[in-house]
């Protein structure tokens, strides 16, 4: 039963993708609706506030749109899956294009401190969010690409064009970072 | 240290994977005006391109119409001036001959008498197979014939081109009586009428000369002889061969008045609505079964629609509502629709007549009442132009020779898809009287 059910799934979101290849604006919006939430939340994770999350969004889909009017469903084997590359890509773009303009100043040393595992529980995700929100771009990316999305950091340094190392120590400092920040919303709660 | 690590990240990792944010409507206004931006600019050249080949259709059909037929009018009026042809003539109620004009007359004489000149050919030749007592049998029967039958006389018969005054009793009886009725020829033994539109009926024995009048040679050599006799139907007179005249093709012009009635049910308007149009038709026949058309229209109750105050209202003007807005905008759309038909009459009856339609149609779309504010009002001035084709059957009822009716349900289908609430199919019915204006 559940087989048939994915089955079903698949062979809806084929057809969403057949007409959003032919340029059908309602099936573009059925698709943009149905993966809304899993988008976004990606996008949220890269960027530092709402619209740079939608900003982001809206390109991938955008590009997504592109594809298939250009070529077809036929070589997307995992559309969601490639959906989630294209927002990170994409979210890299994003830090390519602003990086100079959003980076801010911070404090270069920072000393490391437990985060007890209560704190982070009763958050919620839309809470952590807005946590990593307020890392600096560059931490919040190396951090989110390593930590939650699974790349190497050689894989990090190819994408952003750094060293290794950098994206070591770089990963190092935005954990510490995070785990302040977390505290500190934690005692202002 | 690095398994506490891992514990926290774990945690942040699974919350972070388990969040969806809730959908709204208004991130995917933003998309949608990107993708019309990106759609419009990739298919510039494309759309620019299919316009121009249709401009550039339409107006070699116009134009071929147009030299079509003034070609056919130009060649009917050579006919009609050619005097080896053709020549009119009119015919008096006594029944004698006249031409329309004088220079016309010479030629419609000539015409005559070359045809009765063969006639008396041919009679001669069968005249001599047949005996002399046959002759005097002929000869007493012509007196008999003048004294009792139509009354021949130089005003009501066509002479031979012989000579006019050295006419034998024998050349005499082949002349032909015209009066341009159904005429009765009575022969010489016996007073048997022979009616024109019966001849098959009546037809003499070929083999008796006595019985061979003009009239009887005619319908044994199947001369038509409606040419001759009946005018009044057709006031020409035949060519100098036996071919039959081109009948001349009415090419009528029609004006009228149109109204034109759709239903629309998307339910992007959030509303289903009747939509009415008024307008002018004009319908030229080009050729003998097709016409062109042309039906400019105007709606009269436009479509009323909401937008919000998405970040480009010029794309927000014709989209949907959406109703989690914090600030709604109406406006009522009107249209100006300008079809161009190509109409083929494949049924005339008496009463009506049925023709299938296909065409082109352009609306021009503008913003005729709204509460926009100041700023975003400027959008309203600009058209946005949409395009259909159109195919549908036309009824064509005739009231009088001059006056007709048409119903003609119709269905549409978008061409250019803009703006949306035209890319959607149609179907809605047209109402038209129309007069014949010439």
């Amino acid at each position: 039963m559940e087989l048939f059910k994915v089955r079903k799934k698949e062979n809806t979101l084929t057809q969403i993708l057949i007409k959003c290849s032919s340029g059908n604006q309602k099936a573009q919006e059925h698709l943009y609706k149905e993966y809304y939430g899993y988008a976004m939340s990606i996008a949220l994770r890269f960027s530092n506030n709402r619209d740079s999350a939608v900003d982001i969004l809206n390109n991938s889909f955008l590009n997504v749109f592109q594809y298939l009017t250009k070529n077809g469903e036929k070589e997307i084997k995992n559309f969601k899956l490639w959906l989630r590359k294209i927002i990170i890509n994409k979210s890299i773009d994003y830090y390519r294009s602003n990086k100079n303009k959003y980076d801010i100043e911070y404090d270069e040393y920072l000393p490391d401190t437990d985060i007890p595992e209560d704190v982070i529980s009763k958050m919620t995700a839309e809470d952590i969010i807005f946590q990593l929100q307020k890392l600096p771009d560059t931490y919040r990316l190396i951090f989110i690409l390593y930590e939650i999305e699974g790349y190497s950091h050689k894989e990090i340094s190819d994408k952003l064009n750094i060293k290794e190392t950098l994206s070591r120590s770089n990963l190092s400092r935005a954990k510490n970072m995070l785990r302040t920040i977390l505290q500190k919303a934690d005692l202002h709660e | 240290m690095s398994k506490q690590d891992d514990k926290w990240i774990e945690i942040v990792r699974e919350k972070l994977d388990n969040y969806s944010p809730v959908y709204n409507a208004s991130d995917w206004a933003k998309l949608a005006g990107k993708i019309s931006a990106a759609s419009g600019g990739h298919v510039w050249l494309l759309s620019k391109l299919i316009s121009s080949v249709k401009v550039i259709l339409v107006s070699t059909l116009i134009i071929t119409s147009v030299a079509v037929s003034t070609y056919l009018y130009t060649k009917k009026d050579t006919k009609k001036n050619n005097k080896t042809t053709n020549t009119i003539i009119n015919e008096n109620k006594t029944g004698n001959i006249t031409t329309s004009d004088n220079s016309k007359s010479e030629s419609a004489k000539t015409k005559v008498l070359e045809i009765a000149n063969n006639i008396d050919k041919n009679i001669i030749e069968k005249k001599g197979q047949n005996n002399s007592q046959t002759k005097k049998e002929s000869g007493d029967n012509e007196n008999k014939n003048n004294s009792t039958g139509v009354i021949l006389t130089n005003k009501n018969l066509v002479p031979t081109p012989d000579n006019n005054n050295n006419l034998s009793k024998e050349e005499k009886r082949t002349m032909i009586p015209y009066n341009g009725t159904t005429q009765t020829v009575k022969s010489a033994n016996e007073n048997r009428s022979f009616n024109q539109h019966n001849k098959q009926k009546e037809r003499p024995d070929k083999t008796s000369f006595a019985k061979l009048t003009p009239a009887t040679f005619i319908a044994d050599n199947k001369i038509s002889t409606n040419r001759l006799t009946t005018p009044i139907r057709q006031n020409t007179m035949p060519a100098t061969k036996t071919k039959k005249i081109k009948e001349h093709i009415e090419k009528p012009f029609y004006a009228g008045i149109s109204y034109s009635g759709f239903y629309t049910n998307n339910t992007e308007w959030q509303q289903n609505k009747y939509l009415s149009l008024f307008g002018l038709t004009f319908e030229k026949y080009i050729f003998k079964k097709i016409s062109i058309s042309f039906n400019p229209k105007l709606s009269v109750n436009g479509i009323a629609t909401k937008h919000t105050d998405y970040e480009t209202p010029e794309d927000s003007l014709y989209t949907p509502v959406y109703i989690d807005s914090s600030e709604v905008y109406t406006s009522k759309l009107s249209f100006i629709e300008m079809p161009l038909l190509v109409n083929y009459n494949f049924y005339s009856g008496k009463k009506f007549n049925l023709l299938a339609t296909i065409g082109v149609t352009s609306k021009y779309t503008f913003s005729s009442s709204n509460n926009l504010s100041d700023d975003l009002k400027q959008y309203n001035n600009k058209f946005t132009f949409a395009q259909a084709g159109i195919f549908s059957i036309k009824y064509e009822r005739k009231l009088n020779d001059n006056l007709f009716f048409d119903f003609e349900p119709f269905f549409e289908f978008p061409i250019r898809k803009e703006p949306e609430i035209f890319n959607k199919n149609f179907y809605g019915f047209n109402l038209c009287l129309k007069f014949k204006l010439f």
